[in-house]
């Protein structure tokens, strides 16, 4: 895979985060005392203190590797899918503050040779994660380029050592009914799971991030530990991820289960597959405010596209 | 209607004041970039559902009149229905003008295979006329055909929650995913249409007072 090549930044122009962070305290009460000013109570969703937590400083200026900025900490914290926590993108950050991500351990089992229950500071003491700029595009059809940071799934499976019968693996989100309100709701089949073809998710690509920014993931971004497949449907990179089963058979997805003709097991980012919701030929890159087209594989084509050879992806969608 | 000009009743002034405060809210909100990571969705999003209530609440006068036998809630329901078509209007206008910039390619080739967007068009297309011929005039010279015509009203609120379920990511055949909130929707109007039903507005009219 190419490294992008980043221009180094000297520290004196990097806003201190004090400052940075006083900045945008500031602009966010100059917002709430107007919109107070209307009619408090029916300002819709105000984006709830990601400021409480330690935004680590923003680099200005990176970009992935097609020289598209990164999005913003705040976007990138404060507008997120996790409904297990609720439906409102906004509202995640708020119920998941005090979402304990530390201790964490994630139990890798099923067809390996050496299952084993891994605690996340073992793993990052052990694989060393680095820092990854992808872009996520959302199956709602918006978009972002986080920098994540994380290590290859493949280093984890290769030390447990997969069996050949072992051809899919998959994913479970924890499940904390008392910190995550929204597993309340009988609408969804909980827990969430996910699951990737063997080949997939040894592909480098594919990581588990434990941060985000340079700093920690925080919980409503998936902490303690989530799953990063860039050339997939957001929905595909599962957050918060406690179990690691190896199969022999595709495992079921919680999208799949609710709405088999509109989220495949595949889900690859596919402009030229139509979804009966969104385009999936555009997307908004949050931050933006004109569509930009899609690209096949969100971008990532020349890395991935061969492992679809020869496959119908409008079947396997 | 042969009310002297006198001062707006308290009714009137809560519904024109409720009409145009989500506006203000929106723009405040707009204003001040409280509008999500997402703002052109959530405009979207917004100004949709309002819509929505809008319609609900001017579907609702007629059989709250006949419950409570507070007869001026027969009189409002065409301002709130109005203020359904703005708010629809509002939300037709963002889709094309901003989300996709009036690229009518883009356009056809996202729409034509959606059919929550599809739903959506036919309900503001049933909405115009209504909205046209609430006008005095047009509604004295229409006679009998204008009543014929607004029947509509009862239909499109259905056609929007169809359109609403259609949006949402869920399964409404196994009764998975975010149908909660256009569900109740449904509820409510099928309630208020109900309602109409002679037999039951025979059992639960009250006199007017």
């Amino acid at each position: 895979m190419k490294k992008p090549n980043i221009p180094s930044i000297p520290p004196s122009e990097i806003t201190p985060k004090e400052v940075y962070l006083t900045r945008r305290e500031f602009i966010k009460a100059a917002g709430v005392i107007a919109g107070s000013l209307v009619l408090a109570a029916c300002v819709p969703n105000l984006p709830e203190d990601a400021s409480t937590q330690p935004a680590p400083t923003a680099a200005p200026g990176k970009t992935d590797e097609l020289g598209d900025a990164l999005t913003q900490y705040e976007d990138i914290t404060n507008y997120v899918n996790y409904y297990e926590f609720t439906t409102n993108k906004q509202g995640v950050a708020r119920l998941a503050r005090d979402f304990q991500t530390s201790p964490w351990d994630v139990q890798v089992y099923g067809l390996v040779n050496k299952p084993q229950t891994f605690s996340v500071d073992d793993l990052v003491r052990r694989y060393q994660p680095e820092e990854r700029i992808y872009r996520l595009r959302c199956v709602e059809a918006w978009s972002m380029v986080i920098p994540w940071v994380g290590f290859p799934l493949a280093k984890l499976l290769k030390d447990v050592e997969p069996t050949a019968d072992a051809k899919y693996v998959r994913f479970e989100t924890i499940m904390r009914p008392d910190d995550m309100p929204g597993l309340e709701s009988p609408l969804y089949p909980w827990p969430y799971q996910e699951g990737l073809r063997l080949d997939e998710a040894l592909h480098d690509l594919t990581i588990l991030a434990t941060g985000l920014y340079g700093g920690e993931l925080p919980a409503q971004n998936g902490g303690g530990i989530r799953l990063v497949v860039p050339w997939k449907y957001g929905f595909k990179s599962i957050k918060a991820v406690v179990k690691i089963e190896l199969t022999a058979d595709e495992p079921s997805t919680l999208w799949s289960r609710i709405a088999p003709n509109e989220y495949g097991f595949y889900a690859n980012v596919n402009p030229n597959v139509d979804h009966p919701r969104w385009s999936q030929a555009s997307e908004r890159r949050i931050g933006e405010n004109d569509r930009r087209k899609t690209l096949m594989f969100n971008g990532y084509a020349e890395q991935v596209a061969h492992l679809y050879a020869g496959m119908d992806l409008a079947k396997f969608y | 209607m042969n009310q002297p000009a006198r001062r707006p009743s308290l009714l009137q002034i809560l519904v024109h004041v409720g009409g145009w405060l989500p506006l203000a809210v929106l723009l405040a909100a707009a204003l001040t970039d409280n509008l999500t990571a997402n703002p052109i969705q959530a405009l979207e999003q917004r100004t949709g559902i309002i819509a929505l209530i809008f319609l609900v609440l001017s579907l609702a006068c007629t059989p709250l009149a006949m419950l409570t036998g507070w007869q001026e809630l027969r009189r409002r329901k065409k301002a709130l229905g109005l203020y359904g078509f703005l708010y629809a209007a509002l939300h037709v206008t963002i889709f094309f003008a901003i989300d996709y910039g009036l690229d009518f390619a883009a356009i056809w080739r996202d729409v034509r295979n959606k059919s929550y967007i599809l739903l959506g068009a036919l309900a503001f297309l049933l909405l115009v006329p209504l909205a046209v011929t609430s006008i005095k005039a047009l509604k004295r010279r229409m006679g009998k055909s204008w009543k014929r015509l607004h029947r509509l009203a009862y239909v499109i609120p259905l056609v929007v929650v169809g359109h609403f379920l259609l949006a949402v990511k869920g399964n409404l055949g196994r009764l998975q995913g975010n149908l909660l909130v256009p569900l109740l929707f449904g509820v409510v109007i099928v309630i208020l249409l109900v309602l109409r039903i002679p037999a039951v507005k025979a059992r639960f009219a009250r006199k007017p007072r």
